[in-house]
């Protein structure tokens, strides 16, 4: 049966939509007062209920004071909404963790600073250089990978990386300043596709040398992995790799990626400068994340001869032992 | 709106336990808040290949804080522990007798110092970041053991914010990029950033030295009989010849274990 409604009747349904949306939104934050310490009013969004955030959110709230509201996850809800109901409770500061929760940060709250967490790639999100608006990054600095790559590889001195000029350059330049002041020689050899890695590999390969798999986004594959891996592994060539422990898991020698633990303190240590010190936002701007999870494969090191000095071992935050079969 | 009293998230305190203990296996539990937890995780499987090798009986469980190793103990869900000196000082309710110690190059003890870049005074510390290993999240007794090391140092900080780190490399890589102000780190871990970024290490300023820290001795809980504390000792004793045993040792910074003596607790 088709059912007839007026164009006023359709306002109103909409506006009685509206109404519960609102209605529900509001419900949906939750109010984590600190009485003995009452503080600013920090309104904080999260992306989405998964458990990915759940640590670093819960760190930042343990070691923040003040009058806090938790929105737990903007997912699924009118963004625009999302702004209404934080303009109206008059934040002195919003934290959003995650990139959909920094979004509408970004675009629908123009009345408080706004502190990001966990963004992947914040530069390409568009929240770099922005007024009001301070983060901690995701992505650990080149200098901060290679100082915990160098702990295994004391006399590492030269590294090659293949890239995609158009993605990454920007990285590859940070990159070759940084390394240039722990003595690494990064070597970039700029590449079109994935398949040319190959090609490329033969002429900047060499015995002496390490490779590193660096976060670009179009040479990072499966396929670009398993054959560095392949090859390196054939060529006793260290292979260092960027964004995931998985690839040390897989065959690459070690990884370095992001370690939640420091986040949400490291936020909120942002949040008290910005709201008890009174340091503008610009002054804080965007930090590197403090720590690093470096996995290091101990059978992929023992293929290619790498002598592992017993006393870094304890300074490892994951060791993967093939032979060493799980229970 | 919703309100929710105080903070009710709850944490997560058990680590991981790599098997169910089943019947006729005991536990030994193990905390150590100065321990890289991560990297403890991955060692359950190495140490649980040496405890089956010694065919002890036992399972290695891992907790991250000290109130999980309480419930465990004071339960009589543990026939052994392995915990920090100093809690083991502040249990005396939980019946624990140390039996063993661990020992690195022959030292039963470890330092910690905080050091800073070396700029200003450190008092400039007041309100700054501390970058710290901290385990279970416990930033506020971090937070305490510092502000009262600064005292004892004759330093006036009330107040300091503890950023937590997996590890101690990660605080002295935070300090030398100027991340955080200060970190509290085993001069170990200081020797190790000399070799990887000599300059950094360079300019680091020692404010002051913790008192030798007892390395988390191995202890029984309750009755146990002194032929399985025999038993346990023995095989402990040879933990670094097993392929295993050796490498989980590695993981914990440590190369052999040595037979408690009362005077270790005091100094």
């Amino acid at each position: 049966m088709i059912r007839r409604v007026t164009p006023i009747a359709c306002a109103l349904l909409a506006l009685a939509d509206c109404a519960a949306a609102r209605e529900s939104l509001v419900k949906a934050f939750e109010h984590q007062r600190s009485d003995a310490a009452p503080g600013p009013r920090i309104v904080v969004l999260r992306s989405s209920n998964q458990p990915i955030f759940d640590a670093p959110l819960r760190s930042f709230l343990k070691e923040t004071t003040g009058d806090l509201w938790v929105l737990p996850s903007v997912a699924d809800r009118d963004p625009e909404l999302i702004g209404e109901v934080t303009r109206s409770l008059n934040p002195a500061l919003v934290v959003a963790f995650g990139s959909a929760a920094a979004m509408i940060a970004r675009d629908h709250i123009k009345t408080a600073p706004v502190l990001f967490v966990m963004v992947l790639n914040y530069r390409r999100a568009g929240l770099a250089g922005l007024d009001g608006v301070a983060g901690i990054a995701l992505e650990t600095p080149p200098a901060v990978e290679f100082a915990q790559f160098k702990m295994v590889l004391p006399s590492l001195r030269r590294v090659v990386c293949f890239y995609h000029a158009p993605s990454s350059q920007e990285l590859v330049d940070r990159s070759v300043e940084a390394l240039a002041k722990l003595q690494v020689e990064l070597v970039p050899v700029a590449i079109d596709t994935p398949d040319a890695i190959a090609s490329a590999y033969a002429g900047a390969v060499s015995a002496g040398t390490a490779v590193w798999y660096l976060n670009d986004p179009v040479l990072i594959n499966a396929k670009t992995f398993a054959w560095l891996r392949d090859r390196t592994l054939a060529d006793k060539i260290p292979l260092l790799a960027s964004l995931s422990d998985d690839f040390a898991a897989k065959g690459a020698l070690m990884s370095v990626s992001v370690d939640f633990t420091s986040l949400g303190a490291q936020a909120a240590l942002a949040a008290r400068r910005m709201l008890v010190q009174r340091e503008p936002t610009k002054a804080i701007g965007v930090q590197d994340p403090i720590g690093a999870t470096l996995s290091l494969n101990l059978d992929v090191a023992r293929q290619i001869g790498i002598d592992v000095p017993a006393e870094i071992i304890p300074f490892i935050t994951k060791l993967i032992v093939a032979q060493s079969s799980p229970r | 709106m919703t309100l929710v009293a105080g903070r009710s998230l709850t944490f997560i305190v058990v680590l991981t336990v790599a098997r169910v203990v089943s019947a006729g296996e005991g536990r030994i539990v193990y905390f150590d808040p100065d321990a890289n937890h991560q990297a403890i995780v991955n060692t359950i499987s190495l140490f649980n290949d040496f405890l089956n090798e010694a065919n002890l009986g036992l399972v290695f469980q891992p907790v991250s804080t000290a109130s999980s190793l309480h419930d465990l103990v004071a339960g009589n869900q543990a026939e052994f522990a392995i915990l920090s000196a100093n809690v083991l000082r502040n249990s005396k309710s939980l019946n624990l007798a140390p039996i063993l110690v661990p020992s690195s190059g022959g030292d039963i003890y470890y330092r910690k110092s905080l050091v800073d870049a070396g700029g200003g005074t450190p008092d400039d510390l007041e309100g700054k970041g501390v970058a710290v290993t901290v385990s279970g999240g416990d930033t506020a007794s971090a937070a305490q053991q510092i502000l009262e090391g600064l005292r004892n140092a004759g330093h006036h900080v009330k107040s300091i914010s503890v950023i937590p780190v997996s590890k101690d490399v990660d605080a002295l890589l935070a300090l030398s990029f100027g991340q955080v102000a200060a970190a509290l780190v085993t001069d170990k871990s200081v020797e190790v950033l000399k070799r990887i970024n000599p300059s950094a290490a360079a300019g680091l300023r020692t404010i002051f030295q913790t008192q030798p820290i007892l390395r988390s001795p191995l202890c029984s809980v309750g009755a146990v009989s002194i032929a399985r504390k025999k038993q346990l000792s023995d095989a402990f004793k040879k933990m670094a010849a097993s392929r295993a045993g050796g490498r989980a040792m590695q993981t914990m910074g440590f190369d052999q274990w040595t037979d408690f003596e009362g005077r270790m607790l005091t100094k």
